[in-house]
This record gives C-alpha cells, structure tokens and sequence, in this order.
C-alpha cells in the first residue's frame, strides 16, 4: 500500500490483500477521476434503493483507494449516484450471520482499517451526504477532512447502531466525540439517535449545509481548495471536559447513570456498550482505542438482544410483503375520513395529517370533534415544544382536518374508518349511512377490537368493501396495525386497507376474522391469568413488577387501567363466550367498572393515578377481590402462568390460520403490546426456552378446568416455531 | 347580450362572525378563508381540483398575505394549477367576488368558481406614523455609529404615536368623513329618532339570538380550529345579546357626534372577524357533476353616489337591478339589506318608499316600494351578527339562500352600502 504515512491500526487479524481492482460492476462502488483530478467515489448498489457497506463494497473500497493514490488524484469525494441516497448503514444481513466474538471482531477491525485508510488520505477527502448517512455510512464520512451535506429532507445522518443490538464498530466510537464533542456523541450513539440535515449542521455532524443539487459542485470547490471551508471543531466546554480528566469522567459517569435509569444493561446491552467503547477512546492510544471498539463490538454481536433486534428489523420488513395478499391490486387512497371521533378517531385523524392525507373527521357530537382536534393538537403541540416540527408545519397539517356533523364530504373518499363505539348496532347503523354517500370502491375499515367484521357487515349492500383496521392505543406510539378480511371482503379491498396501513408508517399484519383478532386474543389469557391471581391474593405491584423486569412495558394490572376496565370488561365478555373453558373467570372487573373504577381515564383502577402518574394500588380493588390474604407465589409461577397461555394459544392461531406466519405473532405482540423487543417476540421466547419444555411445564400448571392444558397445536411445534 | 344560462350557488359555509378581540382574533384572516373554503368546497361534494377559479373579497389585505384568495385555496387544499384573485370594493367585496364568478361563468372561462370574502379587523395593524418610516430608512442608511446617534436623537414622541389602521380604513378618503359620521348625516336629513334606531338594534339582536337558539345559524357555520394550541374550536357568533335591552341601549353615548348624533355603538354594526366562501357552478357543470344547489343567481349590479351618504347605497344599487331586470320590490319575498347603522337602513326604508327620492336621484317615476320588515333580515343583521367588511357579501347571500329554501320564497334580495359611496345587490332565485 504505497503513498501512506503511518500504519493502519494494528490488529492480529490483518486481512489479507486482494489483486488489484478489476472491472467488476456487480458491487456498487466505482472510482472516477474527473478532468480536473478529482477523484470521485460514487456508491451505486444494484438491485435496491440503498447503498450498504456490505463486505464486498468494503473490499472494493480498498482497491479503489489504492487506485486513487496511484492516479494521483487532487482529493476524493464520496458521494452516492442514487437520488436522495448515501450510504445507509452496513449489511444487515452480514451483521444477522455474525455468530461469535472474534469474527465480529475481525469484521470490525477490518472496517475500522479502511476508514482509517481514508482518514489518512494525504489529499483532502470529502463526504457529499444526499440521502441516509447511518452508521457505517456516517463511520466513513466522520473518516474524511469535510463532511457536506445537502438540504435534502430525505437526509437522515447518525449512528443507531444500538438500535440493533451493536455498537458503532467503524471507529464511530472514536471519530464522533472527536468531531463534534463528547456530550453530542453520548447524545447521538447512546440512543441511537438520527437527525435530519439542518440539525446535523447545527451539531456540527457535517460542516456545510449545501442547497439541493449543488452538492458535488461544492465538493469540487472545496477539493480543488476554491471555497474554504473550515471543519466544524467542538465546543470550547467540549474541548475542556475532554482534555480535563475529572470533567470527562464526570461526564461520562453521568450518561451511564442517565441510560441505566432508561435501560436495563441485562435487557438491551448495546448502549453500555457503546458507552464502554467511547470510554476507552481516553486514556490509551488510538490503536488501542481502536482495538478496544472492536473487541467490543465482538461482544455485542453475540448478545441474544442482538440476535433479536436484528431478527424483528427483518421481519418488520417482511410485513411490506404480506403472504396470501396481492398487494399490487391496492387502490390508490388519496381522501380519507374517520367516523367517531374518540381517541382512536382522534389518533387517526392525527396520523392521516401527519402523512399530508386529507380527512374528514365525523361525530355526532361537537364535544367529540373537539376532543379529537385536542388530541391531534396535543401531539403536535409537544413536537413543536421539542423543536421537532416547525409551526409553519404544524399549520400543515392541521390544514389537512376538516370536521362535521353530518355526512357532507364523504362523496369522494377512498376510505373511511369507522372508529365508533363498540356496539354492533351502532356500528351496523354507522356502515348503512355511510354506504349511501361514499363511491361503490370505497373501503370500509372498521377500528373494532372485539367484534367480527363479518358480523358487522352483515346487512351491508356491499359488504366485499367493509375489512377491519385495528389500531392499537395510544395509536401516535404503537405501530402495530391488524388488518382484517371478513368473510366477504374482497381482496381488492384488504389489499387497499393493508396498503394503507403502510402508507401511514404503520406495521401492519393480515390477520383472519375471529373473535380478538390476533393481539386482543392473546392478551385475554394473559390478562385474565393475571386476574385470576389478583383474586386469589397475588400482589398488583409486584406482580406488575414481575413482568416489567421480564421486560414488558407495563405490568398486566396497569395495562388493564391503561386499557380502561369497561373496555377490558367488555371485551372479556366477547372472549369468555369463545373461549370460556379455556379462560379463567374472574369478577374483579365487573365489579370495579360498575363502581365507576375505570382506571386511568377516571383517575382510580387497580392503581391510583394523579397527574396521570401511576401511584398507590388501591383499597377499593382489595375490596373488590374480598380481600384475601396476600398471597406471593414464585416468579417463574407467575411469569409463566401469564406467558405461556400465550404461546399455546398462538400455536392454536397459527393452526386455525389467524395468521400465517409466526413472524406474525412475533410482529403483533411487540409492535401491538410492547413484548419485550430484546426477546424478539412471544414465539422466538418459547423457541429460546424450547417448545417440549414448555409444553411439560404447562401440563405441571394443568388443572382440572382444561386451563393450561397444552394444545394438540403446540405439541405438532415441539421442533420450535422457527424450524429452519 | 341575452343570457341563456343560468348560474347556481351549489354550497355554502361560514365561520363564526365574532366580534374582534374575542374568540377569533388570534386566527389569521387567511386561516379563517381557508376553513370557509374547505367546507364549502366539501358541502358541495366537489374535488378540489374541480375547482377553476377562486376569487376572495379582502380589504385589510394583510401583509404576510399577498393576494389573500391564492393564499387561502392552497391552504384549503387546491391543486398548484389553479388560479386565484383578490378583489375589493370595500364593504361589497364578497358581493364583488360573487358577481365576478357569475360573469366568469356565464363568458366561459370557467365552470365551477369558489367566491367568498374574508376580514380579521383584529389583524388590522397599527402602523409607525410616516415621519417614523422616514426616520428608520434614514436608520437603515446610516454606517456610522454616529451617524445612528443623530437619527435616534432626531426622534420624538409624537413619532411613536400609532396610526391606528381599522380607524384610518374607516375614513373615506375623497369626503374625509368616518363610516358613522356619514350615518349621522342620513339620520339627521331622514330624521331618524335615536329611539327608532335602538328599537331596530333591539330587534336585530332579538332575531339574531332566536335565529342561533334554534340552531338556524348553525346551519350555516363551520367551527374553526383556534390556534396557537388548536385544542378548541370557535362554534358560534360572538356579539349577539340575546338579553340587549332598550334601556341598555339607552344609556349608550353617540360615539361619532357626542353633543348632538343619535348613532352609538349599539346601533351599528360590530367590528367582526369572519369569512364565508359560496361555490358557484353553471348550469352544465350542475347536471353533469350532479351537484346540490342552494338557488340561482339572476343578476347584480353595483352603483355609485356621494361618499358622504354612502348609506343609501342599496336604493341606488337596487334602482338599477330593478330595471335590468324587470323585477319590482313588491315580487321580491326575502331581503337581506346589511345593516351598517341602524340609520342607515331606516333611511334606506324612506327613501325606497319615497317618490321624490325615485325622482330626483334614481331617474324612476315611481318609488322603488315599501320595504316589508317581516320579510327583512328576519334573522338579525350585522347590528347583532357584526360585519367582517370583506367578508359580509358572502354572509348575505348564504343566509337568504337557506331562508328562501326553507320558507319556500321564489325570489330574495341581498343589497349593501359600500363604503366611499357605492351600494351592490343581487338579486337570487329558489332552487
């Protein structure tokens, strides 16, 4: 490697040196040297919309750098040839198949050697951002002398590796806090944060915010030294904390206290990680530094949460391509409406807005419209609070509401969803007076989470257009959507709701009509087990806390006052006269709701909520129960009476063809009920814990009832859910 | 030129007419066009790309938003390629807008045109007096810090002394008289009692208060979303008394001649942030796109006579569409005649009725007619229901549209006075 000073960092896993670059269009990198000298390296996968740093283009890279050096060019400038690309981070499906330590290692070192090849370049280097700057992609632009971004809103630029379970591995541990200081590092790796390009400047991530389509003659100004341009330095406060060995501790001590309050390091290790390696940036040389990131990014690769947030990150992008579904026969939705204007009615029509979709938000009453405006309003209230949208924006969408009592301006919707209180009759109603105003091709899509749309549409004239759109609440956080077909819908019409679903950045799954659906149906086993303790004696706190340290969002007695117990209550009606045998009974929630005991919308439930903060748990749900003696029965009781129910009865979902897949299972309980990401899902648990192992322990808890008896669907799984 | 063909109102919406410095003042003036448009736009089952022309009245023309009626179409979710215009003749702006659609219509160039009106007498700035302009551009010249010394040393208090925009817009330039002062005038020649005029306020605020209890008004509006938070909307008018008494009434001082007028604050209209927004189709475009429609529009005309007397405007105007279109007053079931000042409809009232007036101002043999109060705002008027200048045109004709429909009255008549001397009024046929 002729023309450098100084020697990559040193590892004992030197790669070996491949021939020289021969023509080979098939990677997606090439190197072009212009009439001036300047050398271009343009990034231009084939066969997708982004560009990767997988190991091929990693390998090429190289090559051209030493091509670049023999050519003499004047600089390098790295851009993308795909509109409103960069490079978007490195393969991840080479990180998936990464099994043990030292072959993440290896591959780090390996990445962290070519960047360190770019940083050394003796002509200026430059990256050109047009598009999605992540991880590995922003690993190589923090490795070049300027870094020029174009105001482009697709530009994205951070490192959020940690949301997959790994570390920044291509000295991103090293170069950022160097760049740009150590605080605004910490801010950016940590959560594996990602802003957009005005913000990027602002942190001084890139050094010049070019207008669109001006970038590569900017960056061969800059190159051929025509325009200065001065690298963005830290802050002066950050130049002291980092030179001043207490300050920085202090620093740093205090980030990992602040991630330790967010994250437990057993659930999702990636950030202290992260952290560790940024650590050891001070107080060793660079190549150790460098080393160390590598070792670390070696450990992260093998955590199970890397295994598991690799795996989800897939399988959401399988969601885009539901089996069974002809996609392609979507019609285009370009006006929507939503009738009811709840909190649901109110989620959507906020996310519709928030997508630039006209809706008209219907309701009977002009307190609910009102209600539903609020609730938009609120959310784009506290992003504009944040910085995060711009008032002139917020003006935008609100500008995409209009409102009514009535059924005016429904003439030339594409779909509406029916988001109307949980009564069949009403919902029957709601369908008759809507199919006289909106186009014979409109869909119909109602929001029920108990009733079956079959039923619903079942005097409906048309009824192939009427399909289910279940959102989950609070519908701004949870991006899990089920799509319904009823027995008569048509598939033009599933595929246009499932399509929809996408259109508004939701996850959505193509779920069978049956009563809860797929989400709602597992939950009922869970949180009517849970009941069935509570009423035996079993504490809410700490049974809530059993499962939070599983790694569940919320305990199942806080999800029931989130949930509001009329719903629950409810719904659990709908679930006993389907599944009776197989549920337990329980009285807790008919009592409580008909004392007024709705849980957190009236302020008191199984707990006590001030300020919408959860406090106390409460006498009146002791009294509800007869106060019995408290009972404390073992952890793994617990987690496993609530857990495993589940798993039985998605293997029966999965038999009975509620979905087909069981990513789908996975899918909905982490996207729908926050089951723990680290653990991949419901069913990629039971796998970890072995389907024959559960089924034993299962047939333990058995009890006369036929609860917990393990089902003929589960045994036929005992080779796991996920047989390769 | 013989017109075949006729021109329908197929959809009309308002916002709430509140009184400026409550409930609306914080909603910019385009805002409030856009919400008006959107609806009516969506109560006439149109697209927004079927959507030729808009064009809005505005007289404010407040400065963040040049040409308004662009402003508030695109807002409202027209498509980049269609156009839009602002109009203002004053008071008849929204009238006007009207008035240009129907001639669009009728020449050809356009089948469907969304034309409404939209003021925020809130947002009417107040502005630095011109010898402040002069000094902040000597400001701006300035490159030395001593030289900034002097221009801010030349400053005195009297150039920090607002112009206050709404009174200036009051003012007619030619005359140099004031709205009201031009109300005096009218009950002074017409001698209109101060007791008459109240007792007109009275009703006015009487009509307008059952109008909203019955749900009447709602019909027409459209809640607006109330920004900065955009977590309530504006509903319903704000300024009407449903409790206005003659005594309160009374007790009232003339505000334009404090020694001798009869013209207070109670008897005229309100100073109202609004906007109201009618779609109009041709008669093709009705059938084909099978639209709703509200009524039909037979004819307006617009008139001139002296600033000073601006408020017999509605008999000037009214003269004039009578002849052109053969219709008499006695043939007309429903008037919306806006009531500016009390005064000023009262002295319309006698000068329609008197042939002298038909003689020597409006060349007629024969008076114009008697003005029938049961047939005349019967559900308020701008006394109670207040007059966003740009924006009441379009308030008249929506109103008397829905009031034909519902008392089943074959012709209706909206007429206004326009401040600098004119007056306009169209004329509107049942559905």
């Amino acid at each position: 490697m002729s023309g450098h000073e100084g020697a990559p960092p040193q590892t004992r896993l030197d790669f070996n040196e491949p021939p020289g670059p021969g023509p080979d269009p098939g990677v997606g990198v090439r190197l072009e040297v212009d009439e001036e000298g300047v050398g271009w390296i343009l990034f231009d996968q084939p066969g997708r919309p982004v560009n990767t740093l997988s190991t091929p283009v990693m390998e090429r890279l190289r090559a051209l750098l030493d091509e670049a050096v023999r050519r003499n060019v004047k600089g390098l400038v790295f851009a993308s040839d795909k509109n409103d690309m960069f490079v978007a981070g490195a393969e991840v499906e080479e990180i998936a198949g990464i099994a043990d330590p030292a072959t993440g290692m290896q591959k780090s070192a390996y990445g962290q050697a070519i960047l360190e090849t770019v940083s050394r370049f003796a002509p200026p280097t430059a990256a050109l951002i047009t598009g999605p700057c992540l991880g590995g992609g922003f690993e190589l632009a923090l490795a070049c002398t300027v870094r020029l971004a174009e105001n482009r809103d697709s530009v994205r630029i951070g490192l959020p590796e940690v949301k997959l379970g790994i570390i920044p591995g291509f000295g991103g541990t090293q170069r950022l806090p160097r760049r740009i200081g150590l605080r605004g590092a910490l801010d950016l790796i940590l959560a594996g944060k990602t802003v957009p390009a005005r913000s990027a400047f602002r942190r001084g991530m890139v050094d010049a915010l070019i207008p669109p389509g001006l970038g590569r003659q900017v960056a061969r100004e800059v190159i051929l030294g025509r325009r200065r341009l001065e690298p963005a330095r830290p802050s002066r406060v950050d130049r002291v904390i980092a030179a001043v060995p207490w300050l920085r501790n202090f620093v740093l001590s205090r980030a990992r206290k602040v991630l330790a309050a967010k994250v437990r390091p057993d659930h999702y290790p990636a950030p202290f990680l992260a952290l560790d390696a940024v650590v050891a940036g001070f107080g060793r040389d660079t190549t150790a530094a460098f080393r160390r990131e590598a070792e670390i990014e070696g450990q992260a690769l093998v955590t199970p949460a890397k295994d598991s947030l690799v795996w989800l990150f897939r399988a959401s992008n399988r969601a885009k391509e539901p089996e069974g579904l002809p996609l392609d026969r979507a019609r285009p939705v370009r006006r929507l409406a939503v009738v009811g204007a709840g909190v649901m009615g109110g989620g959507i029509a906020w996310l519709a807005a928030e997508k630039g979709l006209p809706i008209r938000v219907k309701d009977v009453q002009a307190g609910a419209l009102e209600h539903a405006l609020a609730t938009a309003a609120g959310n784009w209230a506290r992003a504009v609070r944040r910085r995060r949208l711009t008032p002139r924006d917020r003006s935008r969408r609100v500008e995409q509401l209009s409102f009514t009592l009535d059924t005016t301006g429904f003439r030339h919707v594409d779909l509406v969803f029916e988001a109307v209180v949980e009564n069949l009759d009403v919902k029957r109603k709601v369908l008759a007076e809507l199919e006289g105003v909106v186009r014979e091709d409109a869909v119909l899509a109602s929001n029920t989470s108990s009733l079956s749309i079959t039923d619903i549409a079942r005097d409906a004239g048309h009824p192939e257009r009427v399909v289910g759109l279940h959102f989950f609440n609070p519908v701004h956080r949870m991006p899990l959507v089920e799509v319904i077909a009823g027995a008569r819908s048509a598939a033009e019409a599933v595929a246009t709701a499932y399509r929809t679903a996408l259109d508004l950045g939701k996850t959505p799954i193509l779920v069978q009509d049956g009563p809860g659906f797929l989400v709602n149906r597992l939950l009922a086993f869970y949180l009517g087990e849970a009941l069935h303790l509570f009423e035996k004696g079993a504490d809410p706190e700490r049974t809530d806390g059993i499962l939070t340290d599983f790694g569940m969002p919320m305990g199942p007695f806080e999800l029931l006052d989130q949930i509001g117990l009329d719903v629950a209550e409810k719904v659990t009606h709908v679930m006993a006269a389907a599944f009776g045998d197989r549920l337990p009974s329980q009285a807790v929630l008919a009592r409580l709701a008909g004392e007024g005991h709705l849980g957190r919308k009236s302020g008191r439930g199984f707990y006590a909520y001030e300020r919408d903060r959860r406090q106390a748990a409460t006498l009146e749900a002791d009294r509800a129960r007869g106060a019995p003696a408290r009972w404390d029965p073992p952890r793994e009781d617990v987690l496993d009476r609530l857990l495993l129910p589940m798993v039985n009865e998605a293997a029966r979902c999965l038999e009975e063809g509620v979905v087909h897949r069981p990513l789908d299972v996975d899918l909905g309980m982490v996207m729908g009920t926050g089951f723990p990401p680290f653990r991949g899902g419901l069913l990629r648990y039971a796998d970890a814990r072995g389907v024959g192992a559960i089924v034993e322990r299962l047939e333990r808890l058995a009890d006369g009832t036929g609860r917990f008896r393990p089902s003929e669907a589960l045994r036929s799984r005992s080779g796991g859910f996920y047989r390769p | 030129m013989v017109v075949t063909e006729r021109v329908a109102v197929v959809a009309a919406a308002r916002t709430p007419f509140t009184k400026a410095g409550t409930v609306q003042a914080a909603v910019p003036a385009y805002e409030l066009g856009r919400v008006a448009l959107r609806e009516a736009v969506e109560r006439a089952g149109l697209l927004p790309e079927e959507i030729d022309e808009v064009i809005f009245g505005n007289i404010a023309q407040p400065a963040d938003a040049t040409n308004i009626a662009r402003v508030v179409a695109l807002r409202a979710g027209l498509p980049r390629s269609m156009s839009a215009y602002t109009v203002n003749r004053n008071c008849g702006s929204a009238l006007q807008a009207l008035a240009d659609g129907v001639l669009r219509i009728r020449a050809g160039l356009a089948r469907v045109v969304a034309a409404g009106g939209t003021e925020s007498m809130s947002g009417i700035p107040l502005f630095f007096p011109e010898s402040m302009k002069a000094k902040m551009a000597r400001l701006a010249r300035a490159r030395t810090p001593l030289a900034r010394l002097e221009v801010f040393a030349s400053m005195r208090p009297a150039d920090l002394k607002p112009v206050v925009g709404l009174l200036v817009g009051l003012t007619d330039n030619v005359c140099g008289l004031n709205m009201g002062e031009t109300a005096e005038i009218l009950a002074r020649e017409w001698k209109i009692s101060r007791e008459g005029q109240d007792a007109f306020a009275l009703e006015s605020h009487r009509r307008a208060a059952a109008a909203q209890k019955s749900g009447r008004l709602a019909e027409e509006i459209v809640p607006v979303p109330l920004p900065p938070r955009y977590d309530a909307f504006a509903k319903e008018d704000v300024g009407l008394r449903p409790d206005q008494s003659t005594e309160a009434l009374a007790k009232l001082k003339p505000v334009f001649d404090r020694r001798y007028g009869t013209v207070t604050a109670g008897n005229s209209s309100q100073i109202t942030d609004g906007a109201g927004a009618l779609i109009l189709a041709s008669e093709a475009a009705v059938r084909e796109k099978e639209l709703p429609v509200l009524g039909w529009v037979r004819d307006a005309a617009f008139a001139g006579l002296d600033p000073a007397r601006m408020g017999l405007g509605p008999a000037f105007a009214c003269a004039r569409l009578f002849e052109r279109t053969g219709v008499a007053l006695r043939d007309i079931g429903l008037i919306e005649l806006n009531e500016a000042f009390a005064a000023q409809v009262i002295a319309n009232e006698a000068a329609f009725a008197s042939e002298r007036f038909a003689a020597e101002h409006l060349g007629r043999l024969r008076a114009l007619g008697e003005i029938d109060r049961a047939r005349l705002n019967v559900n308020g008027g701008a006394i109670a229901l207040g007059h966003p200048v740009g924006a009441t045109g379009a308030r008249l004709v929506q109103t008397l549209l829905l009031e034909m429909k519902h008392r089943d009255v074959e012709l209706g008549l909206a007429t206004l006075c326009i401040g600098g001397g004119q007056g306009g009024a169209v004329l509107l046929e049942r559905a």
